[in-house]
């Protein structure tokens, strides 16, 4: 009896699991062909549409939307100067960059102060986004620097602080900077594009691309030539982001189904963000779960909207050059993934909520938060069907030869796009190296983040964990080595 | 200890057991799916390795097609000039055949060296005035770059349309405005708009084309317009009254919005209808428009104009 029911259950696991991840394997290789077609289609038509239109004319048009530009900043003072410049010269009319300084132990508000001229000024804060108090307002004395207001507030994390900026601020729009950022001087010219050319619908939110500055030039807060980095971990998080925001994001922004807008570079409408209540701070996935819930009232609203993207580079950022910030980065982005997901799981296979709520939360959902775990657990039943003595070897090789290739092409893929698109990187030695670091991948880096995941499930389920990690920076000002 | 052993056991039975069942990939002969792994394999690396080969190549060409460019706009950039002098040497300007003199079979038939010395006139035409730019519009027809822009209007390709269209109105050649009046309708926003832009800055009757304008007006088309209404050199302001006629709401609005713009007080009669449309947003900006005129609720109340619920 013993016998009969346990040879049943593993024989059904097997099959079963056997069957799951086929179909699962399946899925996923369509999703990215089909990622690879609708990026590359909707790349190509931005890039036409914006050679051929002037944006400058949009600099004196009462046409274009108000920004405000809010910046949180927690302990950034070495770099805080440069940016809020970066900031100050961009190329738009009329915007405004809001500084928040979500109470920095070191020395950001000294350093802005000082550079600025800054002075504390008598201000009516009207809190219609609840938030930490705010301990002054700050204008400078400067007029070169009007467009400037810092704002001092009590310590209450990244989302707090933008809503205290989505609290002072008076514009159509604003847009959420990270303030180790530097963008574009002609960011939000590009940004506001989308909304300007849509006839009909309601924008409520444009991203755009952020690319990675390691080992590239930069100069009094500018960018001057991009160099593919010299790290191996800071070369592959490039081909990352390229993968991400060239191919994955514009394609979902294609069928209006982008679900995340990165915290580092997005345009939100500043009406309904009040409406909807702001940024919420009960989780560190705070810029992907302000989209969703936009998605989700607007479809409940049954009002014709759309989440548009700009697919260029448009905000420039460090990401981490060590394994341990990097690894808690990926692991804060697994905890953020899975809150969102759990905090709007209504929308699951929802028809009610169309393409968000049939395509792109099931593929958040399988694609990204359960893949990890799952290519974690394959690794077990591997080992399981390989005691089992069932492995037909020359097969699952071909099969783990069949996966490495299509990582190869599909991030090959993603450098192509990238070359004839936006053609960052000038250098032949660069293309070459980036190629390299392709190949290694799946062996070398792709495990890394497979464990980093399912360490950010294991720190949501299990530890409850719910905070941001350490972020060390070495300042833009470093000057790249020669390779 | 023992379950160990057992589940042990059972594994290695249903090891047994399951090599005798048919596994999901069964439909497919173990030959053939390994073959058809090989084919896959194969193809994604040959694809993977053509692409950074098309990479490296295509920067090679780049590189090479940009010296040629740059040696080539130097020289058609002299012709050109020569060309514009021409008139003033010889009181007239010139004929077809004398044009091989300036140029050679290959300037005239390469599509490359034909791309750079299109891209060339119309550069130097954003400059010039006067006689010379009817020169180089000459030059232009004679080249049969005309002939090729109007094909272009054809195109399947709205950016190729564009560049048409484009062309047409920068050589501000003959062609009349009622192609810009037939493009006004493409599908296209961007050639709609450049149609439009073009049948204001020609002082073409672009008041009936955008009164019976099927699309919606996005904020850009609606910048555009306004962008030529403001370059072209009118004494008086255009009259935005007539698009309040229009059966597109959109219109409407643009038109609203350029009355509040332009401070056209006189329009203020054919505003005051609007405030009964059916369409909230309509009354919504009719009502702004009347409240910047410097009415306020109680005069909106008063004229009977039933907006109570709005003011």
């Amino acid at each position: 009896m013993w016998n009969s029911v346990i040879d049943k259950a593993i024989f059904y696991f097997v099959q079963f699991t056997e069957l799951f991840i086929f179909f699962y394997a399946l899925l996923i290789f369509i999703s990215y062909i089909l990622q690879s077609i609708f990026s590359a289609e909707g790349v190509m038509k931005y890039k036409r549409e914006m050679e051929i239109v002037d944006l400058d004319g949009l600099l004196s048009s009462p046409f274009a939307p108000s920004i405000s530009v809010v910046a949180p900043a927690y302990n950034e003072g070495l770099n805080i100067v440069d940016n809020v410049r970066s900031l100050l010269s961009l190329r738009y009319a009329n915007y405004v960059v809001i500084v928040v300084n979500d109470g920095s132990k070191d020395d950001t508000l000294d350093k802005t102060v000082k550079a600025y001229d800054l002075e504390k000024m008598d201000f009516v804060y009207d809190m219609k986004l609840e938030t930490k108090p705010v301990r002054g307002v700050y204008k400078s004395r400067n007029p070169a620097y009007h467009k400037l207001i810092f704002v001092d507030k009590v310590n209450g994390g990244k989302a707090d602080a933008i809503n205290v900026g989505v609290n002072i601020s008076q514009a159509d729009y604003f847009a959420c900077i990270d303030v180790d950022c530097i963008l574009e001087a002609d960011a939000f010219l590009k940004m506001v594009k989308p909304i300007m050319v849509e006839p009909e619908k309601r924008v409520v939110a444009v991203g755009g691309i952020v690319w990675l500055t390691n080992d590239s030039e930069i100069e009094g807060g500018m960018l001057k030539q991009v160099n593919a980095p010299r790290t191996y971990i800071a070369r592959i998080q490039v081909i990352e982001y390229i993968r991400a925001f060239l191919l994955g994001r514009t394609a979902w922004a294609a069928q209006n189904g982008l679900l995340l807008i990165s915290g580092a570079m997005g345009l939100f409408e500043r009406k309904l963000s009040i409406e909807i209540g702001g940024y919420n701070h009960k989780t560190v996935g705070e810029d992907m779960e302000l989209v969703m819930r936009m998605h989700r009232v607007m479809r409940e609203r049954k009002e014709p909207y759309l989440v548009a993207y700009a697919p260029e580079p448009l905000c420039w950022t460090e990401g981490p050059s060590s394994y341990n910030i990097l690894s808690k980065q990926r692991n804060r982005w697994t905890r953020g993934t899975i809150d969102c997901l759990k905090m709007h799981k209504k929308m699951f296979f929802n028809p009610k909520y169309g393409i968000i709520g049939m395509v792109s939360y099931p593929y958040w959902f399988f694609g990204e938060w359960l893949a990890p775990l799952l290519e974690f657990f394959g690794l077990f039943f591997f080992a399981i069907v390989i005691i089992l003595g069932l492995v037909n070897w020359e097969l699952a090789l071909l099969l783990m030869l069949f996966v490495y290739a299509f990582a190869i092409f599909f991030s090959t893929y993603a450098l192509f796009v990238q070359e004839i698109s936006y053609f960052k990187y000038e250098s032949r030695r660069d293309v070459i190296k980036l190629f390299l670091t392709i190949l290694v991948e799946p062996f070398y880096y792709h495990p890394k983040v497979v464990w980093w995941a399912v360490k950010g499930n294991y720190d949501f389920f299990i530890k409850k964990s719910h905070g941001w990690g350490e972020m060390v920076r070495t300042g833009f000002n470093t000057p790249p080595k020669k390779p | 200890m023992d379950f160990f052993i057992q589940a042990h056991d059972a594994m290695k039975r249903v090891a047994g057991t399951s090599q005798k069942v048919q596994h999901i990939t069964a439909f497919i002969s173990e030959e053939k799916l390994k073959y058809g792994l090989y084919c896959c394999i194969v193809g994604f690396l040959s694809v993977a390795s053509v692409i950074l080969f098309m990479i490296l190549l295509r920067r090679t060409i780049l590189i090479k097609q940009a010296k040629t460019a740059k040696i080539l706009r130097s020289k058609y950039e002299t012709l050109l000039a020569e060309l514009m002098s021409y008139i003033y040497e010889n009181g007239k300007i010139f004929e077809k055949k004398e044009l091989s003199v300036y140029l050679n079979h290959e300037d005239k038939t390469r599509p490359f060296n034909r791309k750079i010395l299109l891209e060339q006139i119309l550069l130097m035409k954003k400059h010039v005035s006067g006689e010379e730019a009817s020169v180089l519009t000459n030059f232009y027809k004679k080249l049969g770059f005309e002939r090729e822009a109007v094909k272009k209007l054809k195109s399947w390709s709205w950016y190729v349309r564009f560049e048409g269209l484009d062309e047409l109105i920068l050589m501000e050649t003959t062609a009349i405005n009622s192609i810009f009046h037939h493009m006004t309708k493409d599908k296209h926003q961007l050639v709609r708009v450049a149609a439009l832009r073009a049948l204001i800055l020609r002082g073409g009757d672009w008041q009936p084309t955008l009164i019976r304008y099927n699309y919606p007006l996005s904020p850009w088309e609606q910048y555009q317009i306004c962008d030529a209404l403001s370059k072209k050199q009118a004494i008086q302001l255009p009259d935005f009254t007539p698009l309040l006629k229009s059966l597109n709401p959109t219109v409407i609005k643009f038109a609203l919005k350029m009355i509040q713009y332009f401070h056209s007080f006189d329009a203020v009669p054919s505003v005051i209808p609007l405030l009964k449309s059916e369409n909230p947003a309509l009354v919504e900006a009719a009502t702004e428009v009347m409240k910047q005129f410097g009415m306020d609720d109680e005069e909106l109340v008063s004229a009977d104009l039933e907006v109570f619920e709005l003011v």
